[in-house]
């Protein structure tokens, strides 16, 4: 049968005694990995999951949350990975938003957030500590198609709460799959997961190992040294990170100097561009290792990347679409954009996502009819990025910047607006603007500019505190700047665009 | 900038303090000494790691080398004074 539904990879041939999952010194195979899915898959529907239901995965990186996510699918419901890093505020708009039935975490995890999350209606906890896993149970019978929800994954825009993105099980195994191709993964690979799950990009490492009946290597990081440690001892021949990935490595691994780690065939970069110079240390540090640089958004998961040979020839581009997918550079009349001219990115391929759950009008912003079929040929539904970009006459794409306010810092999106209203709430700000300011690491730094309410003293340093007790760290402001008044723009409004030119 | 040859440890406990305060905002209000654990709380994640380096090298006027990056360095303030005093000696 060729598989249709996310969990259906897991049952794709390979081997019971095939390494699937290794995390320090504990190794997982895939007839482990297989007997685990199916235990908690019927849990889940014991505990009333339903089909479509959802299943928020509320876990440290560790190798329970890769059967988790597979025993979500299993069991007809659609996986909601929560990031980490975010604080109990996000993590409740997020289970309340989603309606999660089930919320899968761990005692010492769930204890970390518990007190501020509050009484959690209609969903129900359950905790992995708990369950004995190595029962025999029998896989459900499949509930759910191809074209139903997988997963919702959460992500940031320009304004407003972080948004679920809706990925049917085709998007996710579509996604796989193209992956897979254009990287030339295959069982003999040992992948390295060094990024979140809940990340699609961090995500797209376990479903592609899995697919490819390859290893996955899970790492937790805080040097440079402790990913590269963990490449040695364990072989791995593929690493994925974002751009701060990439600069801790350089900055953080003395042994990278002295030799490459050989088993490393390939790196990627997504979430943001890497820097000219970081791109010629990384080539020098990992003489024999390919380099893919990547562009992509959560509402298209993956949109072009750049073949390695290319790397010398045009460091800044982008690349050219993904297998199986198109990308066109459209202006604002709906027509293609010419070579030189700069454009909105609209992707068009099977990982187009279904949009926003729960927000039709966002959705049909984002996910719209290709503007260049005519309505009689057929529906054809295209991702608007939101993405300036520019196409040269060899059809090679550069990224320009955003056509909104968004902020793109260390991988993640970040809204101003969520920020700003983080900041109001504090309640010593009569007015507050969140900007991104070009670093050279984490690609924006989040900035404050704000006046004080009735011209009182604010400890800018408290406020930081206190905003970091709400929101992830990667959202606070690394400064906040106070001014008598903020510039507005002819139609009233904070102008953003002025504040940020003055700081770059 | 601090004359390299009279700096001393108290100085640059100090005003690795305030950087970490300033630049970390869960140590606001913490009474760091020197032996208060500097990574346990989570807080100076890989990225900040690489922020307090790149502090200690412009404010001390040292240059630290990729083989000074090793978690021992970064367990406390005395241990990250200790590793700025030699490098500016």
């Amino acid at each position: 049968m060729t598989p249709y539904l996310t969990h259906h990879l897991l049952w794709n041939g390979q081997p019971d005694d095939k390494v699937a999952l290794i995390q320090n010194d504990t190794q997982v195979d895939y007839a482990t990995f297989r007997r685990k899915t199916v235990a908690l898959a019927a849990i889940l529907q014991q505990k009333g999951l339903k089909p479509g239901d959802r299943c928020a995965i509320y876990l440290p990186k560790e190798l329970s949350e890769c059967w988790s996510i597979f025993a979500a699918s299993a069991a007809g419901g659609v996986f909601v990975p929560i990031n980490l890093l975010l604080k109990a505020p996000q993590v409740r708009h997020i289970i309340e938003d989603c309606d999660a039935r089930i919320l899968v975490t761990t005692k010492a995890k769930f204890a970390t957030i518990s007190e501020e999350l509050g009484v959690l209606e209609g969903c129900e906890l359950l905790f992995l500590d708990d369950l004995d896993l190595d029962q025999d149970a029998a896989l459900p019978a499949d509930l759910q198609l191809g074209e139903d929800l997988g997963a919702i994954m959460y992500t940031s825009g320009s304004t407003g709460r972080p948004k679920g993105v809706m990925i049917s099980h085709r998007n996710l195994l579509a996604g796989s799959r193209i992956v897979s191709q254009y990287l030339s993964i295959t069982s003999e690979d040992r992948l390295a997961a060094v990024l979140p799950f809940s990340f699609d990009y961090g995500l797209n490492q376990l479903i592609s190992c899995v697919e490819q009946a390859a290893s996955l290597v899970l790492v937790t990081f805080r040097f440079g040294e402790d990913i590269i440690k963990a490449v040695r001892k364990h072989e791995i021949t593929g690493l994925a990170g974002v751009p701060t990935v990439w600069a801790i490595l350089i900055g953080s691994a003395p042994s990278l100097k002295e030799t490459p780690p050989p088993s490393l065939r390939y790196i990627t970069n997504s979430g943001g561009a890497v820097p000219t110079n970081t791109v010629e240390q990384l080539r020098a540090l990992l003489p024999s290792t390919e380099i893919f640089l990547m562009y992509g958004l959560t509402e298209a998961f993956r949109s072009t990347f750049l073949p390695p040979e290319q790397l010398s020839i045009r460091p800044n581009s982008i690349g050219k679409a993904i297998p199986e997918c198109e990308m066109m550079v459209v202006r604002d009349n709906g027509e293609l954009a010419q070579p030189g001219e700069t454009g909105i990115l609209v992707h068009r391929g099977p990982t187009v996502s279904m949009g926003y759950w729960k927000r039709p009008d966002a959705t049909a912003k984002v996910i719209r009819p290709n503007p260049l079929k005519e309505d009689h040929t057929g529906v054809d539904l295209v991702c608007y990025s939101g993405d300036l970009v520019r196409i040269d006459e060899e059809g090679y794409l550069y990224f320009v910047g955003r056509n909104d306010a968004m902020i793109k810092s260390s991988g993640y999106r970040i809204s101003p607006s969520d920020v700003e209203e983080a900041l109001m709430a504090t309640g010593h700000f009569a007015q507050a603007a969140v900007i991104g300011i070009p670093d050279e690491t984490i690609g924006k730094r989040v900035h404050a500019i704000a006046t004080v309410k009735d011209g009182k003293e604010v400890d800018t340093r408290a406020v930081l505190k206190q905003l970091g007790q709400d929101l992830p760290n990667y959202m606070v402001p690394r400064q906040i700047e106070i001014l008598d008044a903020l510039p507005k723009t002819p139609n009233g409004k904070v102008n953003v665009k002025q504040l940020t030119a003055e700081r770059s | 900038m601090t004359n390299t040859t009279t700096v001393s440890k108290d100085v640059v406990s100090k005003e690795t303090a305030e950087f970490i305060k300033e630049r970390f905002p869960g140590f606001n209000g913490v009474e760091i000494g020197g032996d208060t654990p500097l990574l346990d709380n989570g807080e100076i994640d890989s990225l900040g790691i690489l922020d307090l380096m790149n502090f200690l090298e412009e404010r001390f006027s040292i240059e630290l080398t990729d083989d000074d990056f090793l978690p021992e360095y970064f367990e406390s303030l005395s241990t990250l004074s200790e590793l700025v005093l030699s490098k500016a000696q």
